[in-house]
């Protein structure tokens, strides 16, 4: 037998080899909100000159801080303390609770004390419990008086009934040639003036303004919200002891809502039913006063109703959401109502404003008394909300490969089967060679 | 002879013939041989190594770094975690933490997920049947009642075999029976694994013990 020829190096098996492959870790983006609600009981701005009454905010965010305000009366100078209350905390488990602040204000003596103003209350709370915060302010202006008394005293009266019975006449003429119905105002008229210069001009009773903000579970809800009021022009003895008109005011509210779940923001607004009165008087063949004539419009978004036979009282030409009261007159009053609107950024934060009423008296009157041009604003309930916000996004991080199998302790069966089956193999090998060099 | 030398006279008139089948047969022959020397060394170079390690790892086993790791909860996949004894089979072999194919080459590793040694709940432990020193070569002839030894930096403890297979002290499973190393609070127990059968990883062989006894070296 040949001997076998040297082997150099003996060959070695493969070894097993594995890999342990972990995913990426990716980086958490935190959770962000935040939540604002403003209400504004009254903005009032006489002969040009305007101030804010009863404005009550709050805001809060993510970062659990929080924040509410309560003021009575802003701007102007007041006596008997302060009506601002302010409240604010950020973190978690801290609250801070101001209690109603009241004062009263000075009148609005830059026009000859047309205004006259009651008591005027702030107050605001917050609160951040268990990563949850909330924030209520609040706001309230008892009563608000706008005379013109002062102005109106100073004041020919009979030229200012010449100068403006004409115009009322005019368009009087005009109504009864149109609608056949007789009017005779000219009494009515000089009972208004009268009454201009000897009484209240405006008076309004108004309820509370208050602005939430809270976090309760996976919602963020802003409300801003004014409660009604009653408006009354020319309040006292004007006709029979009655307004002129009337405008009783109900709640006005905007809100928006935050799903801190799936990110997506909603607003709503609610405007305040608006019911006008109408007060007219009648008399009889001699012209003598024999009763009132009260004619009620109830007010809704879109939905504005007027009697047919109402000549005081008419859909403004420029705005149909307006009433306008003694249309093209200096005593014309535009009462626009129950308005409101929604708003949605690029940003998917979103907001809603609702207006209860804005009243614009005697808008017409600088055409005859300029110190009064401009007339009297008043525009009551207007309501804010704004929430937006986007929720925290987790990475989800690729968990490692586990084992699919309890681990191996036991080598290749086949492995011995291996080499001695290339043994064999080897041995043949050689064998043949062997048989053909004999 | 001469029956053989007919069958595989082609062959034969074939390789006189032609040299360079000659010379590939030849190559062949000796690459077949080389391989099959490789196939049949394999075990016994494994073997050699699991012993070389088990020589490192025992000295390390009895270092101060070794205890403070252990105290610490610290030890790292490959380092040694206890020593098991089983007189019954005559086992004596380190134990690493880990149960990857690296650290199992010193021949047994523990279950990561599995409580540490002595501790309560099921304390699981794999180890070779096979290669790599097979510790676990003869755990199918253990009985009920064996005892099996741990050891580690700060004390010992003791299992006794119990009965868990059908008329033995063992069980044969499917390998991703995973319900075998399940965690088991208020019940300290040991479990074995191994493959099965003996060179095959087509199943796997467990083997459970319930403490008896633990001692605490003292701070």
């Amino acid at each position: 037998m040949r001997i076998i020829r040297r082997v150099g190096v003996a060959a070695m098996a493969a070894m097993l080899m594995s890999a342990f492959v972990t995913g990426p870790a990716g980086a958490d983006t935190p959770e962000t909100y935040v939540g604002s609600a403003a209400g504004k009981a009254l903005h009032l701005a006489v002969a040009g000159q305007a101030v804010t009454l009863g404005g009550s905010f709050a805001e809060l965010d993510s970062t659990l801080h929080a924040l509410a305000t309560g003021t009575g009366v802003a701007g102007l100078p007041v006596v008997g303390g302060t009506s601002d209350a302010a409240a604010e905390v950020t973190g978690d488990n801290t609250g801070q609770t101001v209690p109603q602040a009241c004062a009263t204000p000075e009148a609005f003596s830059d026009i000859g004390g047309i205004v006259g103003l009651g008591l005027g209350c702030g107050s605001a709370a917050v609160q951040v419990v268990n990563g949850l915060p909330v924030a209520h302010g609040e706001a309230t202006v008892a009563n608000i008086d706008v005379d013109a008394q002062t102005i109106l005293s100073q004041l020919p009266i009979d030229t200012v009934i010449d100068t403006l019975v004409d115009p009322v006449l005019g368009g009087l003429d005009l109504i009864e040639d149109t609608t056949g119905v007789q009017l005779e105002l000219s009494d009515t008229v000089s009972d208004l003036l009268t009454a201009l210069g000897t009484t209240r001009t405006l008076e309004v009773r108004l309820g509370t303004s208050t602005s939430d903000v809270v976090t309760v579970g996976d919602k963020v809800t802003s409300t801003g919200a004014a409660a009604g009021g009653t408006i009354s022009i020319l309040p006292l003895g004007a006709i029979g002891q009655k307004p002129v008109a009337e405008i009783v005011v109900g709640s006005a509210s905007a809100t928006a809502v935050y799903d801190r779940a799936t990110g997506v923001s909603t607003p709503s607004f609610d405007p305040a039913i608006v019911t006008i009165r109408i007060n007219t008087p009648t008399t009889d063949a001699l012209g003598e006063l024999t009763g009132i004539d009260t004619q009620e419009i109830v007010i809704t978004p879109g939905d504005l109703m007027i009697p047919a036979a109402s000549p005081a009282v008419s859909p403004c030409p420029e705005d149909s959401n307006s009433v306008c009261v003694l249309p093209g007159t200096p005593f014309e009053t535009r009462i626009t109502v129950a308005s409101g609107h929604t708003v949605t950024n690029p940003d998917g934060t979103v907001g809603a404003v609702a207006d209860a009423v804005a009243v614009h008296a005697l808008r017409n009157i600088g055409t005859v008394v300029a110190d009064l041009d401009g007339g009297i604003l008043l525009e009551l309930a207007h309501a804010e909300a704004g929430v937006g916000g986007q929720p925290a996004q987790v990475v989800q991080i690729t968990p490692p490969d586990l084992p699919r199998e309890l681990p191996r302790t036991g080598g290749l069966a086949v492995l011995p089967m291996l080499g001695g089956t290339g043994l064999a193999a080897a041995i043949l090998g050689r064998r043949m060679l062997t048989i053909r060099n004999r | 002879m001469s029956t053989n030398l007919s069958s595989i006279q082609p062959v034969v008139r074939f390789l006189r013939a032609n040299r360079w089948a000659r010379a590939t047969l030849s190559a062949v022959s000796l690459g077949l041989l080389v391989a099959a020397v490789g196939m049949l060394s394999y075990p016994l170079y494994t073997n050699y190594d699991a012993d070389r390690r088990q020589s490192r790892l025992d000295r390390e086993f009895a270092s101060p770094a070794n205890r403070d790791e252990y105290v610490a909860g610290s030890v790292a996949e490959g380092d040694p975690l206890t020593r098991i004894k089983i007189p019954a089979i005559d086992v004596d072999t380190i134990v690493v933490e880990g149960t990857g194919a690296s650290a199992l080459k010193a021949g047994a590793g523990h279950y990561p997920t599995s409580p540490l040694p002595c501790e309560d709940g099921n304390v699981a432990i794999a180890g070779h049947r096979t290669t790599y020193g097979k510790p676990f070569a003869n755990i199918d002839r253990l009985a009920v009642g064996d005892e099996v030894i741990l050891q580690t930096p700060i004390g010992s403890c003791s299992y006794e075999v119990v009965h868990i297979g059908p008329d033995t002290a063992y069980k044969i499973i499917a390998p991703t029976d995973f319900s075998v190393v399940e965690n088991t609070p208020g019940d300290p127990t040991l479990t074995l694994t191994s493959c099965h059968p003996k060179g095959s990883a087509r199943q796997r062989i467990i083997v459970q013990a319930k403490l008896v006894s633990q001692q605490t070296e003292a701070a």
